[in-house]
């Protein structure tokens, strides 16, 4: 730590490229954690990317898509699972503040509500699996009114949306472990490594910001009630 | 002695520019009709741009290096107590930053009840996650408060490598252009019943 804080003063002093890029330095002055935790969310969001843009090629493709999401329960349920990880990432940032001014204590009680957030976005989410799986939708098939209702649709809806919100909720639920982990072992974790759990945290809400528009806003059922 | 060494540079360096500033000219003069051209004024247009970056290149850099443009990539000089000082905004800046986010998504949900059409909706729709995302990027994850060095390493690369996924729609729309033909005919589906 000492011997960064050196780097920092000279390169304080002469901040020129060249300096910077020959070696023995930090030239992104962020320690080698956070920048695996970075690179990793970037291949992350390519994975997502990737699900995503399937699911609008199939439905682009498709003759007809189900739209199948009633007010009550689906789209209640999933805005106020919005909420709830939106405000899991206000105390995650919370948390973080806290770490950095030194306070560890704080921050572990901020962590543990997140995770508590955390932990009410799965079981929100597993119920509405279970409403849907019991309606009888399957990844290979839909429901049979479903069927009717929206005639020539794919039957890869169950594919995308129980592919897309379970690698969501298996993320979710490896972020809960992980803060856990970090809250578990506060004492000797650095303010960059609780920062660093943030930031895995705060990219799943992000994903989540795509998730909630492209599977539910884009599928409400009108017809219904 | 010293004052040609100065008058040089700006010689040789102004004379590369007139030449890449010609090369331009002329990749406009062919994309002046570029309605009616085809692939080989296309081929043209950018030989003659990739020239004119040749000829640029050491002038921009020669101007850089003395300074005279803005050097997006050299950070102001951290102050002497800089680094473990509180970087990123307070509480309360956090709070607003939250605030906006849910009146976005209530936005959102508004609009999924109104009978827009699909495309409009779905424009409107990615426009605000990606507002969104940008605000959780640059405030929750810090990226703002950041180097610049780490924001030019990691997000260009991400929005091209994003960008790259669209060059798959155009295959979508034949796919779904092939499957209208074949509707007309029958169906797996039509057989059964």
């Amino acid at each position: 730590m000492a011997e960064a804080n050196v780097v920092m003063m000279r390169e304080a002093k002469a901040p020129s490229l060249a300096d910077e890029w020959s070696g023995g330095s930090f030239p992104y002055r962020i320690g080698h954690r956070k920048l695996g935790m970075w690179l990793f969310i970037m291949s992350d969001t390519l994975t997502f990317a990737a699900l995503l843009i399937a699911y609008s090629y199939v439905r682009f493709s498709s003759e007809n898509w189900p739209k199948p999401f009633p007010f009550f329960p689906s789209i209640i349920f999933s805005s106020v699972m919005t909420l709830v990880l939106l405000s899991s990432s206000l105390t995650m940032v919370f948390a973080v503040a806290a770490a950095k001014a030194g306070r560890k204590k704080k921050a572990r009680y901020w962590i543990l509500g997140t995770m508590f957030f955390g932990t009410a976005f799965i079981v929100l989410h597993g119920m509405e699996w279970s409403h849907l799986i019991h309606e009888g939708l399957y990844l290979n098939a839909l429901p049979a009114d479903w069927a009717e209702k929206f005639g020539g649709s794919s039957i890869l809806f169950g594919s995308t949306f129980f592919g897309i919100t379970g690698l969501h909720m298996f993320h979710v639920f490896t972020g809960v472990l992980y803060l856990g982990f970090v809250a578990l072992r506060i004492r000797k974790m650095t303010p960059e490594d609780v920062e660093t759990s943030g930031l895995y945290w705060h990219f799943v809400d992000l994903v989540w910001m795509f998730v909630f528009p492209l599977i539910y806003l884009m599928s409400i059922d009108f017809t219904g009630h | 002695m010293e004052q040609a060494n100065e008058k040089e540079p700006k010689l040789l360096n102004g004379i590369l520019i007139v030449l890449a500033l010609a090369a331009v000219g002329v990749a406009a003069m062919t994309a002046g009709d570029l309605l009616k051209a085809g692939t080989d004024d296309l081929f043209l247009i950018l030989v003659c741009l990739l020239l004119a970056v040749l000829f640029a290149v050491n002038p921009l850099l020669w101007a850089y290096r003395n300074g005279k443009i803005f050097q997006p990539l050299v950070d102001e000089p951290v102050e002497a107590h800089g680094h473990d000082e509180a970087h990123g905004g307070s509480n309360r800046e956090n709070l607003i930053i939250w605030g906006a986010l849910l009146a976005l998504t209530g936005i959102e949900i508004y609009l999924g009840y109104k009978h827009l059409n699909a495309i409009l909706m779905l424009s409107i729709l990615i426009g605000l996650s990606l507002i969104k995302a940008g605000l959780i990027v640059a405030y929750f994850m810090h990226m703002k408060f950041e180097r610049k060095t780490f924001i030019y390493t990691v997000i260009p690369t991400t929005i091209v490598l994003l960008c790259l996924f669209a060059i798959l729609f155009p295959d979508g729309r034949r796919l779904r252009d092939n499957r209208g033909v074949t509707s007309a005919m029958p169906t797996e589906a039509s057989v059964e019943k």
